[in-house]
């Protein structure tokens, strides 16, 4: 539990209405984690190379992408982490408006890890983030985690 | 060479003069024939000459024989018919002589010559013949006898007169009598037999009378006178028998060895003729044959020579016809199954073929405007996917965003938070705003092309000058000035829609390109050969680039934080594509500003107009 209060989540998102249901929703679902909003592909870019420079830092416990974005977009990110020996383990869900089949199948030959479509129905958003959330908290994340331990 | 000569020709007249050749041939053919039988007929014809003149002379010799035989006839027999026949053969043979010599000159000619010659010599050596005939008879039949009567009657008149007085004397005169019976006899068994015994029987009893007379002479009382008349009578029947005698030796000479000869000679001289014509004849034979074999040859040679002349001709027409059609309708086959690259065979020729080319020509033509359109369809259908994609994509992002908000301030409300859930209404009220605006300007940019799009000659100059203008008030609120630096170019456009492109391009420029010092627009034009190119330099932070093209996407926008749905550029490169131009940021180094460069084609009335006239066909 004292990791987990240092850990954060990264959401790459463009639109800031967007953040902030997202952010909303994060902290209705807990108030400890702590997210790190970014505002386009460009930022994205020079944080991801940051922290995969300088390994002191933590690394994100969970990467919330949209696709759509200035400058780069969310495939190129995806490309940019998983593509990366140390950024590989962090677990990627691509959430978007869109639901094209070619988006889907792009983002998920990239390895990334869920495809949520940013949902249209009212209070559909905050139960779509507590899945999410709790899917990643619960499973995979330890083992991600402690693997990653035992290998250091 | 001849092939590109045929090519000339239309189809039609190919064909014909391909019949009217073979026709000449043929008639040249026919020609030649005609003249090398011709040539055969004439020589023909020289030779039923030729056989007429044999004829003639073989009627020479014929008649040369004949009379040979008349006058052999005439020497021995005396018959004065024979020799009359012989004068009239001789003028019938001068006649016939005189009709082949009139007729044509041959080589026999020089031979005829010479027969004649010697016809003559031999009718003239006949003329003395007879001539020397006439006086041998006339000398044997008339004065020899005339001196034997008178002689005879003499001494019967002398024996009378004595009468027995003296049967001594008149013995002598019977004996003398006897003597002169005597030589008579052996005088005509001489010109009967022409043996010379006779002759010296005949002389010898001559001597022997004038013997007698000379023992008569030697007696007394003699009648002297009476003996020396008989003695010259005697003397003058001797010589009269000698002389007989002699013009017989001269005429059997005559005709034993001058006659003879000459007929030899003229023997001769018709073989001659007879052999020489039998050498001509073999000769003309001969020539016959060569000249028959030769024109058989010729022709020959000639017709293989035309036949094959006529067969190359034909299969050089052949070939001009056939090679064209067979490239056209491997064209058409591959016309047919839609190829736009199927190649028109390079036929630039006026015949039918040539036709069929151009034919061929329109439906490649046809072919290549489906191709075109079927990629144009292609693209477009690809844009359109795109489009579909972005605006479901760009649309949904608003309601997301209401939707989600709602559903914040019904929990806010629950939890009593009213003041919190009434904040939040107004991002569900922007929200919405932004989506009406959104779908304002896709109906924009769906009008480009589509609605207003006449085109006309607009000088850029003024249209800018206008557009500052209109736009100063802007300008002065923002600080940013607007500079037109080089004379522009007279276009062929839509007005509203390129002072649609200059406000797009200065509304991203007053979105991005601000800083602290004051903005700045300038604008100048160069041109090359084909194209304008209108520069629009900002001096904002410029474009990273990697943007370049992506900037010209749908709602792509570079910074979120800027008004705008990200359509305004889109627009720009629509406009521009539709006036066959383009819009494309200029690289430039960090700091100095973005370049827009818009590219509009030259001629573009032309251009366009084309357009024009193909959309309405």
């Amino acid at each position: 539990m004292r990791e987990r209060k240092t850990e954060q989540l990264l959401l790459v998102e463009d639109s800031d209405d967007h953040a902030e249901l997202a952010e909303f929703y994060i902290s209705d679902y807990n108030k400890k984690i702590r997210v790190n909003r970014l505002h386009d592909g460009a930022e994205a870019m020079t944080y991801l190379e940051q922290i995969e420079t300088s390994p002191e830092q933590n690394l994100p416990w969970l990467v919330l992408l949209d696709l759509k974005l200035p400058k780069y977009d969310g495939h190129e990110i995806l490309a940019r982490i998983k593509n990366s020996k140390r950024l590989a383990g962090i677990p990627v869900v691509i959430f978007s408006t869109s639901n094209s089949g070619k988006d889907i199948k792009r983002a998920l030959s990239s390895y990334a890890n869920s495809y949520i479509v940013k949902p249209m129905e009212a209070d559909q958003y905050g139960e779509v983030i507590n899945e999410i959330l709790q899917y990643w908290e619960l499973n995979q994340h330890h083992l991600v985690q402690s693997t990653e331990k035992c290998d250091a | 060479m001849v092939s590109l000569l045929i090519k000339n020709i239309p189809l039609k007249k190919r064909i014909y003069s391909g019949y009217i050749v073979t026709g000449i041939l043929a008639f040249i053919i026919a020609f030649l024939s005609y003249g090398s039988l011709s040539t055969l007929a004439d020589k023909f014809h020289a030779v039923i000459t030729f056989s007429r003149h044999v004829e003639k002379i073989i009627t020479f010799s014929t008649h040369m024989s004949e009379m040979q035989r008349q006058a052999l006839i005439y020497t021995s027999s005396g018959h004065n018919a024979a020799g009359e026949r012989v004068g009239e053969i001789y003028t019938h043979m001068l006649q016939d002589i005189a009709s082949i010599q009139g007729k044509e000159k041959l080589d026999s000619y020089e031979y005829i010559q010479e027969a004649k010659k010697y016809l003559h010599t031999y009718y003239t050596t006949f003329q003395e013949v007879r001539k020397q005939r006439g006086i041998q008879q006339r000398l044997v039949r008339q004065e020899f006898r005339q001196y034997a009567t008178n002689a005879q009657l003499l001494i019967e008149e002398q024996i009378t007169s004595l009468q027995a007085s003296n049967s001594k004397k008149t013995l002598q005169y019977y004996k003398m009598l006897n003597f002169l019976l005597q030589i008579e006899k052996n005088a005509y068994r001489y010109f009967d037999s022409l043996d010379s015994t006779f002759i010296y029987l005949a002389t010898e009893n001559i001597q022997k009378t004038g013997k007698v007379i000379e023992t008569l002479l030697k007696e007394p009382k003699g009648d002297q006178a009476h003996l020396e008349e008989i003695a010259r009578v005697l003397a003058r029947y001797e010589s009269s028998f000698l002389e007989a005698v002699q013009r017989t030796r001269g005429y059997l000479y005559l005709v034993n060895v001058v006659m003879a000869a000459q007929a030899y000679e003229t023997i001769y001289q018709a073989e001659r003729l007879s052999t020489m014509i039998a050498k001509n004849s073999d000769q003309l034979q001969e020539q016959m044959l060569d000249r028959a074999s030769a024109i058989s040859h010729f022709l020959l040679l000639l017709s293989g020579i035309l036949l094959l002349f006529i067969s190359v001709f034909s299969f050089l027409i052949i070939k001009s016809i056939t090679e064209p059609l067979n490239r056209l309708s491997h064209t058409f086959r591959r016309l047919a199954s839609g190829s736009s690259e199927a190649e028109i065979p390079k036929y630039l020729l006026k015949d039918e073929l040539g036709e069929l080319t151009r034919a061929a020509g329109s439906f490649k033509e046809r072919n290549i405007a489906l191709e075109e359109s079927r990629k144009e369809l292609s693209r477009s259908n690809e844009e359109l996917e795109q489009f579909v994609y972005t605006v479901s994509h760009d649309l949904k992002s608003p309601i997301v965003t209401s939707m989600g908000f709602i559903s914040i301030i019904r929990k806010l409300a629950g939890q009593g938070k009213y003041e919190q859930a009434v904040d939040k209404l107004d991002k569900v009220v922007k929200a919405n705003e932004r989506m009406s605006q959104l779908i304002r300007d896709l109906l924009e940019l769906s009008r480009v092309g589509r609605m207003d799009m006449d085109k006309k000659k607009i000088d850029l100059n003024e249209l800018l000058a206008s557009f500052t203008e209109n736009q100063s008030m802007r300008l002065k609120t923002e600080h940013f000035s607007f500079e037109i630096t080089s004379k522009l170019p007279v276009l062929y456009a839509n007005e509203s829609r390129i002072l649609q492109v200059f406000e797009n391009i200065l509304s991203n420029c007053l979105k991005y390109a601000l800083n602290d010092k004051c903005g700045r627009l300038e604008i100048h034009a160069t041109e090359d050969e084909k194209w304008w190119y209108i520069f629009c330099r900002d001096n904002g932070p410029g474009i990273p680039t990697e943007y370049h093209e992506k900037i010209f996407g749908l709602f792509y926008r570079l910074d979120s934080h800027t008004e705008g749905t990200g359509v305004g550029l889109a627009v720009v490169k629509k406009i521009m594509k539709f006036h066959g131009g383009d819009i494309q940021v200029e690289p430039q180094l960090q700091g100095e500003g973005a370049v827009f460069r818009l590219t509009f084609p030259k001629c573009q009335s032309d251009t366009s107009h084309q357009a024009g006239q193909n959309s309405k066909t």
